[in-house]
């Protein structure tokens, strides 16, 4: 009688993880993700840095660039912009866009232009 | 028989200890799959996102379609958003834009929806086939889209390692189905609006006191996004061409009021247009019209 309540109890517990867990990896990020640009895609993210990167390039704006990447999270935009090139180089980016994601990476951190090219990313 | 009452008595209690089991389950799982391993949510397409992302997406394909005027690559970007009538939500966006003083924005929405047909297709492939599609003027320049959009591809997720990643179908919009890129023609502040045409509008389908605004360039093509001040005793107001891509890529309005003159000027540096009012239509036989007026301008 105390192993079969043992069981059932073991077996309740599971019941229970299985729930919660299909909630918080399931429903919980549907329900509130809320569809930010936090949530994009990491290939739809890199195209959303380049079009920043593409602005830049025309406006040498870099307030303006950091407000666009802003909206991708809580990091900083010198991040986003960091992740952008590496993605975009094991993407195959082309040589001009991979060119505008450096310049823009180079815009945040200047000191270290020696040691950002699209050549560095490209696969 | 007082075992068997005993036995009785056990089979009707509640079995708590099963609530107990489920109550302790779910808390452990909760605690595990929200605090100490959650799930990233990162597999949006932009399709999926709220209608302020949305705007943002928007803004930023229009932005960086004025950056580089390269047409085959910002309507595969737009038409990720999937949004039911592309045209209207750039420009229902510009005309929020102008609202909150962004003119830079506005402008660049309104120049991206004029490249649209009113079906809201991409026009960028056949620009002689509709009147309101530019006539390139610009060298051409080859579409440079992102492989990472147009062609399938793994996707590498960049998550710490350990972390669950639910599965992710990737991309697949074939790259034959991306138009060309279509130089596009942007109004320079270097080439002032001239008023070419004035005429009284007594139309029958017209809006009460309209005032219609076509600007063309020196060949005689519509231009988008072309700003237009328009001042009256106490106050003033400004817009762009290219808000109505599915009239002309080169046309405006603005309802008048009656009893207000107003004053006009297209482009920076474009000459003035006054004493515009609504017009009387009694002479054209129609006293109970409230008419507008239809004002041509042309580059000089």
């Amino acid at each position: 009688m105390r192993k079969r309540r043992v069981f059932f109890f073991l077996l309740a517990a599971l019941i229970g993880i299985a729930t919660s867990i299909g909630y918080g990896w399931w429903l919980r990020p549907q329900l509130y993700s809320q569809g930010n640009l936090s949530n994009l895609r990491s290939d739809y993210r890199t195209d959303y840095v380049l079009m920043t990167a593409e602005i830049f390039k025309q406006e040498k704006n870099l307030e303006d660039a950091n407000q666009r990447l802003q909206q991708l999270g809580s990091d900083s935009p010198e991040r986003y912009a960091r992740e952008a090139l590496l993605y975009a180089g094991q993407l195959g980016y082309s040589q001009s866009d991979l060119q505008s994601l450096a310049d823009l990476v180079r815009a945040y951190s200047p000191a270290e232009a020696a040691t950002i090219t699209p050549e560095a990313v490209q696969p | 028989m007082r075992e068997r009452r005993q036995r009785r008595e056990r089979a009707a209690r509640f079995p708590w200890y099963l609530l107990t089991g489920f109550l302790l389950g779910l808390a452990a799982g909760g605690i595990f799959s929200v605090w100490i391993w959650p799930v990233p949510y990162d597999f949006a397409s932009p399709a999926e996102l709220n209608s302020a992302a949305k705007d943002a997406y928007r803004l930023a394909i229009a932005r960086a379609y004025r950056a580089n005027g390269d047409g085959g690559r910002a309507y595969p970007r737009l038409s990720l958003l999937k949004d039911s009538n592309p045209a209207s939500a750039l420009a229902s966006q510009a005309q929020t834009s102008l609202g909150l003083g962004n003119e830079a924005d506005s402008e660049s929405l309104a120049l991206l929806a004029a490249g649209l047909d009113p079906a809201g297709r991409a026009n960028s492939e056949s620009p002689n086939t509709s009147n309101t599609t530019l006539e390139p003027t610009l060298a051409p320049e080859s579409t440079k889209t992102p492989f990472g959009i147009v062609q399938e591809f793994p996707v590498a997720e960049t998550t710490e390692a350990g972390t669950p990643v639910p599965t992710i179908e990737p991309l697949n919009i074939p790259s034959a189905e991306i138009p060309h890129a279509t130089p596009t023609m942007f109004p320079t502040l270097s080439a002032p609006f001239i008023l070419k045409d004035r005429a009284v509008d007594c139309g029958q389908n017209l809006r009460p006191g309209l005032l219609q605004i076509w600007v063309e360039n020196a060949a005689g093509l519509a231009i988008p996004g072309v700003h237009i001040q328009i001042t009256w005793k106490d106050g003033e107001e400004s817009f762009f061409t290219g808000l109505k891509p599915e009239i002309n890529a080169g046309y405006a309005d603005y309802e008048m009021t009656k009893g207000t003159v107003y004053s006009l000027r297209v482009g920076e540096n474009g000459e003035t247009i006054t004493n515009l009012e609504t017009a009387d239509c009694t002479s054209e036989g129609h006293p109970e019209r409230l008419g507008g007026m239809i004002l041509r301008f042309t580059e000089r």
